[in-house]
């Protein structure tokens, strides 16, 4: 098939009937992208934006067109890279996001779970214990990420979530029946908390397919290995059951996000918490007395021993 | 024969096929939906054939976590 421009496509966009050839489709993607920020005023002219990036394809594009869009709409841009401590993973994955900031001449930070928490990932998994590493990698991700990307002086901190991330926690929290989580899923979720840096997810409306094609036809080199503490039975189901039903009836990952969108106001204002207080031991953003990560730290000294 | 080479699996299979990729997807334990597909070095879309002599690199969608 041909794209409308006359060359050969090399994608078909099934939920709107596009053939496109590799220039329109990069094209498509980068105003998509831009449409997303305008349309949610994401970010403002000037701002200092931090980007989470892991060496996974998703956080590589997003650097990717977030250089793109600073040499046109003024921003300042750095990265951001969470060393979780997971053996043959994150240390294959890291020299990606090395690589990508050197070729954008993009300032990058590193930090590591080890250096702040004491305990690297595979050392918290070891514990084996009932709550699974990724609860407590996730936790500590958010944490220190807000930390960091605050201690850079960020105004937005850009997280590279795709529409295949975002329509299958949505889905997973409608069928646990976790309502309140609903109130804080938006395109911009702005947190009550003075030290809380609301998050940008510029790419939540672009298919993980498109991303990963985007990364091939724009010479982006990713890390395609997959999180060995990943797969999660819940999460697969889910997964699957909405690819078979993309497959089957293109457009249904954009259904269920649009849904919820327009939804958003109304379960932002019934389940999002009225305020957020502080941990009484580390000062950072909490819901309750001690926040999460505190108490997992707590647990994990009391199983693994104090950290050095 | 279609020479498959499947990134992830880190796996290269000589597959007697003819016919449109979509169809050498499942035969393989991929579909439209968790692979990009590229015929001889090029993306290409679904519906296009493959045949004899061709080298179908099988990217896989879902990776990071």
């Amino acid at each position: 098939m041909q794209c409308k421009c006359g060359h050969k496509a090399v994608y078909f966009r099934r939920y709107s009937g596009q053939h496109l050839c590799s220039k329109c489709f990069s094209r498509s993607i980068f105003k998509k992208f831009k449409d997303i920020i305008r349309m949610n005023k994401l970010m403002e002219r000037g701002d200092r934006i931090v980007c989470g990036v892991s060496g996974g394809k998703d956080s590589l594009v997003l650097l990717y067109l977030l250089k793109k869009l600073s040499e046109k709409f003024q921003f300042e841009l750095s990265a951001l890279t969470i060393d979780e401590g997971i053996s043959g993973y994150r240390d294959l994955s890291i020299p990606f996001v090395k690589k990508a900031c050197s070729d954008l001449d993009i300032e990058l930070h590193i930090r590591s779970f080890k250096e702040e928490y004491g305990y690297s990932l595979d050392e918290v998994a070891s514990m084996d214990d009932r709550l699974g590493a990724c609860s407590y990698c996730g936790v500590f991700r958010r944490n220190i990420l807000n930390k960091h990307a605050r201690e850079l002086g960020a105004d937005r901190l850009a997280m590279g979530h795709n529409l295949d991330d975002e329509s299958q926690v949505i889905l997973m929290n409608l069928l646990r029946g976790d309502v309140s989580r609903f109130g804080r899923m938006g395109t911009f979720y702005r947190d009550v908390h003075h030290k809380f840096i609301p998050r940008i997810k510029p790419l939540r409306e672009i298919p993980e397919k498109e991303i990963v094609l985007y990364a091939i036809v724009n010479g982006i080199d990713f890390d395609f290995e997959e999180c060995p503490y990943a797969p999660e039975a819940f999460r697969d189901d889910i997964r699957d059951f909405l690819n078979m039903m993309e497959e089957k009836r293109p457009g249904t990952k954009h259904a269920l996000l649009k849904t919820y969108d327009r939804l958003y106001p109304l379960l932002n204002q019934t389940f999002a918490p009225e305020s957020i207080s502080t941990c009484g031991n580390c000062g950072e953003p909490s819901i309750s007395l001690f926040c999460k990560k505190c108490e997992m730290l707590e647990d994990i000294g009391k199983k693994l021993g104090k950290a050095d | 024969m279609v020479k498959v080479i499947l990134l992830r699996e880190r796996k290269i299979l000589e597959v007697s096929y003819t016919g449109p990729i979509k169809g050498l997807l499942p035969m393989v334990d991929y579909s439209v939906e968790t692979a990009v597909v590229l015929r001889n070095g090029e993306p290409v879309e679904e519906e296009e054939e493959v045949g004899d002599g061709d080298e179908i690199k099988i990217v896989p969608v879902v990776s990071g976590g």
